[in-house]
């Protein structure tokens, strides 16, 4: 038995899969994982560890990916002075385990933030500086996570880019912005089909709306983004993002399965039937960057005024990017929104 | 009729030897294993240049597989299949199989567990144990039928179900290239031999 108990462990040995390695430097490029409650999340980590100066991207979703934020200007413009934090959660991108349904609440995604913050620290030192930017469903993660106990403290400071911190003002927001933008395109004789069926649909409904018409008010919001003629063409097509998903040797097909996975739209249906985490912004002090889309209708703008209203930070600071959606990070405002993240993390690390 | 009765293929009466370079499309791996034939069923269709002759053989197989998907994971696995296999005299065959297995996955990095203390420990060896199907498509050659050499060779397409795995179910594609090697005196098989005239 100990000869086959040693073949074994002689095997995975030469897998040299899990062995330790912790790059300290300018451009480092590592992968290591937190295991959690049935959840083994992979943690990329890229870019300046020696800066001891950290960025968590907190992709959307729920079930989302994290390395879809790592662009060429990021790579170029972050990671040459900072490292980038790319986690990928519980049941989403290339995240593993088993059967792990009962751990699917908001609550087990902050034990799991919680933990990768304490991971980093002990594996790159306690004196790093932690920044945390949560977009769409992750700017509903990083709140929860900071209006929790203590822990904006282990950060020192919150970007929010068109995060989701309020479901019902959300859902308000997005319909007057798609209902106001409909009649100003369809006067304009712009895509008037196509608004006219938008105009249709925000006529039909009123606030405060239930969780199946806040899930076809998001769809449409998207729909509207497409149609808005202000925000420039991608920069990025497809071809460019599966480059990145080849180079990060990520498995396409869990990709897809992951997003077609009931169990991250079990948690997106529980939040939109009217998670909201305004109640509780006044706790909140560290230094805050809020990141909007003139033309989001998915995250509007408007919930960045919520925030800034209710935040007791001493600094906060919101910007609203004119050509953008809700994909700021990577349009026609890419530069201007990495430059914001990068004074602001200059200036609190 | 016994199959030992058959002098169209000598393989049939042992049980094979597989190894094969099994890659998951991108990623390295191999499958070793046992084919063990136990029905085999003789057509021959009267056609108006003569008597067509195929053999559809039924095999059960065992195998043990394994890949490496860098920073992913590793994955090593056994699996259980029942595959029908069509022979034509020629040489060449097509071939189809399901089955259901046991899959143990090794993370491909070092793996943490943070306690509610706070305590960060190294998890050694860390990875899911998985239930395992799998469905198979594949074609290949069998040197028995003309040059009376125990060898096939055969390519096959595979996907591989893992669940539950994130509570649900994650697919992978494989392919695989190898060969079948029958010595005479390993496992000795004796299927059951059928003939249909059609």
């Amino acid at each position: 038995m100990k000869k086959y108990l040693l073949l074994l462990i002689s095997f995975c040995s030469l897998m040299h899969c899990q062995k330790e390695e912790i790059s300290i430097g300018s451009n480092t490029s590592e992968v290591f994982y937190l295991q959690n409650n049935h959840a083994a999340m992979p943690i990329r980590v890229h870019g300046n560890t020696a800066s001891k100066t950290f960025m968590m991207m907190i992709h959307g979703g729920p079930g989302g990916d994290a390395i879809i934020y790592r662009t060429d200007y990021v790579r170029q413009n972050l990671e040459s002075e900072f490292a980038v934090v790319y986690w990928d959660q519980r049941n989403s991108g290339v995240s593993q385990g088993g059967a792990n349904s009962s751990f699917n609440q908001v609550a087990d995604f902050v034990e799991d933030f919680e933990k990768v913050v304490v991971l980093l620290k002990k594996r790159y030192g306690a004196d790093i500086s932690i920044f945390v930017n949560g977009h769409s469903w992750g700017g509903h993660l990083v709140p929860a996570f900071l209006q929790k106990d203590n822990n904006q403290y282990s950060v020192k400071g919150w970007i929010q880019t068109a995060g989701a911190h309020n479901i019902p003002l959300l859902n308000e927001l997005s319909w007057k912005m798609q209902l106001d933008k409909a009649n100003l395109e369809i006067a304009a004789n712009h895509d008037v089909d196509e608004w006219t069926k938008i105009r249709e649909y925000c006529m039909s409904i009123k606030p405060p709306f239930v969780a199946e018409v806040s899930l076809d008010l998001n769809k449409n919001a998207a729909k509207s983004e497409g149609l808005t003629e202000e925000i420039p063409k991608a920069k990025y097509d497809n071809k460019y993002f599966n480059d990145q998903y080849r180079e990060n040797r990520t498995p396409f097909s869990l990709l897809l399965l992951q997003s077609l996975n009931p169990v991250p739209k079990t948690l997106a249906n529980e939040i939109f039937k009217g998670a909201q985490l305004s109640d509780h912004m006044d706790l909140i002090v560290i230094p805050t960057l809020l990141l909007y889309g003139k033309y989001d209708y998915i995250c509007p703008a408007g919930l960045g005024d919520d925030i800034e209203n209710r935040i007791k930070s001493a600094y906060k600071k919101k910007v609203v990017f004119e050509k953008s959606g809700h994909g700021m990070m990577a349009g026609a405002d890419e530069a201007a929104y990495w430059d914001e993240i990068k004074q602001f993390m200059r200036k609190f690390k | 009729m016994s199959a030992q009765s058959t002098s169209l293929n000598p393989t049939l009466l042992q049980t094979g030897i597989k190894a094969a370079y099994q890659g998951s499309l991108l990623y390295p791996g191999f499958k070793l294993g046992i084919e063990h034939p136990y029905k085999v069923i003789e057509v021959d269709k009267t056609k108006k240049w003569g008597t067509k002759t195929i053999l559809k053989e039924r095999y059960l197989t065992a195998n043990l597989g394994y890949y490496h998907h860098e920073t992913f994971h590793d994955n090593l696995y056994l699996l259980f299949e029942r595959q029908k296999r069509r022979q034509h005299l020629n040489g060449w065959f097509t071939e189809h199989a399901s089955g259901i297995g046991y899959s143990r996955t090794f993370l491909g990095g070092t793996t943490y567990a943070v306690s509610d203390q706070g305590e960060v420990s190294k998890k050694e060896l860390a990875g899911y144990n998985y239930a395992l199907v799998s469905i198979a498509l594949g074609a290949g050659y069998n040197f028995a039928m003309k040059e009376q050499q125990p060898l096939k060779i055969y390519g096959k397409a595979s996907m591989l179900g893992f669940f539950p795995h994130n509570s649900s179910i994650y697919l992978r594609p494989t392919i695989e290239i190898g060969v079948v090697y029958a010595p005479q005196n390993f496992w000795k098989a004796n299927p059951k031999l059928k003939i249909k005239q059609k």
